[in-house]
């Protein structure tokens, strides 16, 4: 599974729970759970934000980049 | 002058270059403190007695021929994700407690060359993440010296250490500062040195310093930058944001405490906006998260298929929660923090500082670390801050008000905050018994 900011809280916490408490046990499932849902909610935060074409990341730490600008 | 713990950075050099002061008295009452006190507020994982008073016995014999260092024979507590050369740096992992490091990080290098002394490695979360570090607030016991740099923001007001180095990736340094009672400085991104760090992300991480004082901070930052960051300025019509956003998000006690100190400011002559940053709070705190869970799940996964076990249950569930963001999530991340950076420094030339509080509540109870959100924009656009502890709250814990600068602009962060500190002053530091 990818992480998607459409996916709901309840459809990855059906999933966790069906694949995941064999695995880890039930409460690292809802530690992961509430993990994955909080980055969920920051992914679709970020993909909120529009950028133009032209904006890349920082090729380098952020003072640097600014000093030689 | 007598030796005692509890004594500046600035009155043990004085002491030591007017020779009042032998560098080996200063290691002995801080040792001393150690041991008087940490068994009850655990700052320190490792105490380098041994090798601290060798390097004692060697600054004053320095001292005697005539060297006047500009740190010299200042004790200082390094956070333990950082290298002091023959000690072990722990990071709070078990695996490690053989990992005896063979040299010192830059940091530790550069101020020993000025005269400073490693007295000892400070507890942190493990990997300077969520998994609360045994230390404990000197303020009350029961309650939680904040994390990451746990010991390093402990050290400091319970007179151990008078300058402590720590780290920061979301809100580690000013964090622990606000909780413990300390002034806490976390540089322009970049400017201290990682090498002989062990890392959490490549793109937040950053190193600062604790202190008693703005002066003592002043003192550590003109020595390592080798210009002189002294002083207590106010510009002529300095102007400084406070952040309405910040303090509606806040327990009331500390909204109306860091409104009391913009009224002091302002009476002394600052211009004080009430004014939100061009970037939502959320906006800004949700680029963070991204970058911050996918890099740091960059840095631990191998580690974590190795030592499954060992890893703590929230930095385990944050390593394998990161792996599943998508590349294009994280890179879209990243081209937004080089334009939110860009569109607050732009905004940021307007002012000579922002003003919030550093965390949005007192301290909290030892099962947590404390509510990061509020050191995240400094972390996340590489700025100056400092948190200065400039109150108590309503259950006698420190209150933390943070100043955030210009990328580059330290200095003058500084030089501000002694001007605050001059208006606003500070708590004194809890009494141990």
């Amino acid at each position: 599974m990818k992480l998607d900011p459409e996916l709901s809280a309840q459809t990855l916490r059906e999933h966790l729970a069906i694949t995941a408490d064999n695995v880890y046990g039930r409460n690292r499932t809802a530690e992961l759970a509430d993990q994955i849902e909080h980055l969920s909610r920051m992914l679709a935060g970020v993909a909120r934000m529009e950028l133009d074409l032209t904006e890349a990341p920082l090729p380098g730490p952020v003072h640097l980049d600014r000093r030689s600008s | 002058m007598s030796v005692y713990p509890g004594m500046t950075a600035r009155e043990i050099v004085a002491g030591v270059h007017g020779g009042t002061a032998p560098v080996s008295d200063v290691i002995e009452a801080h040792l001393h403190q150690i041991e008087m006190h940490d068994d009850d507020i655990r700052a320190f994982a490792t105490v380098n007695a041994d090798l601290a008073r060798t390097e004692a016995a060697v600054l004053d014999a320095r001292s005697e021929s005539g060297a006047r260092l500009p740190l010299h024979g200042v004790p200082v507590g390094v956070k333990d994700i950082i290298d002091v050369a023959g000690l072990p740096t722990i990071a709070g992992f078990d695996p490690y407690r053989s990992n005896v490091a063979r040299r010192d990080a830059a940091i530790v290098a550069r101020l020993r060359s000025l005269g400073a002394v490693m007295i000892g490695k400070t507890h942190t979360t493990q990997f300077a993440v969520g998994d609360p570090a045994p230390t404990r607030n000197p303020w009350n016991l029961e309650k939680s010296p904040a994390g990451s740099s746990a010991g390093s923001g402990a050290a400091v007001p319970s007179r151990m250490a008078p300058i402590a180095l720590g780290s920061q990736t979301a809100g580690s340094m000013l964090r622990p500062a606000a909780f413990n009672g300390s002034v806490g400085f976390k540089p322009t991104f970049g400017w201290m040195p990682l090498d002989g760090v062990i890392p959490l992300c490549w793109s937040l991480d950053h190193l600062g310093l604790y202190a008693a004082g703005v002066d003592d901070i002043q003192l550590v930052y003109s020595a390592l930058a080798d210009e002189d960051a002294s002083g207590a300025t106010l510009r002529p019509q300095s102007r400084i944001a406070m952040l309405p956003e910040y303090l509606a998000l806040s327990d009331r006690a500390i909204a109306e405490h860091v409104q009391a100190v913009a009224e002091t400011l302002r009476s002394a002559g600052a211009i004080v906006d009430e004014i939100n940053l061009p970037v939502s709070f959320d906006d800004i705190y949700a680029v963070h998260q991204v970058i911050f869970s996918a890099e740091m799940s960059a840095v631990h996964s191998a580690n974590l298929a190795r030592y499954p076990d060992a890893y703590g249950a929230r930095i385990r569930a944050g390593v394998e929660t990161g792996s599943l963001i998508p590349a294009n999530y994280l890179l879209h991340a990243r081209r937004l923090q080089r334009k939110l950076a860009g569109h607050i420094d732009q905004w940021l030339a307007g002012y000579d500082a922002v003003l919030l509080p550093t965390v949005s509540t007192e301290a909290c109870d030892r099962a947590e670390t404390g509510d990061r959100r509020f050191q995240v924009p400094a972390t996340l656009l590489g700025l100056p801050a400092i948190s200065l502890p400039t109150g108590l709250g309503p259950g006698r814990l420190p209150l933390g008000a943070q100043f955030i600068g210009r990328a580059g602009q330290d200095s003058a962060l500084l030089r501000l905050a002694g001007w605050v500190t001059e208006q606003s002053p500070l708590i004194k530091r809890p009494d141990l018994g």
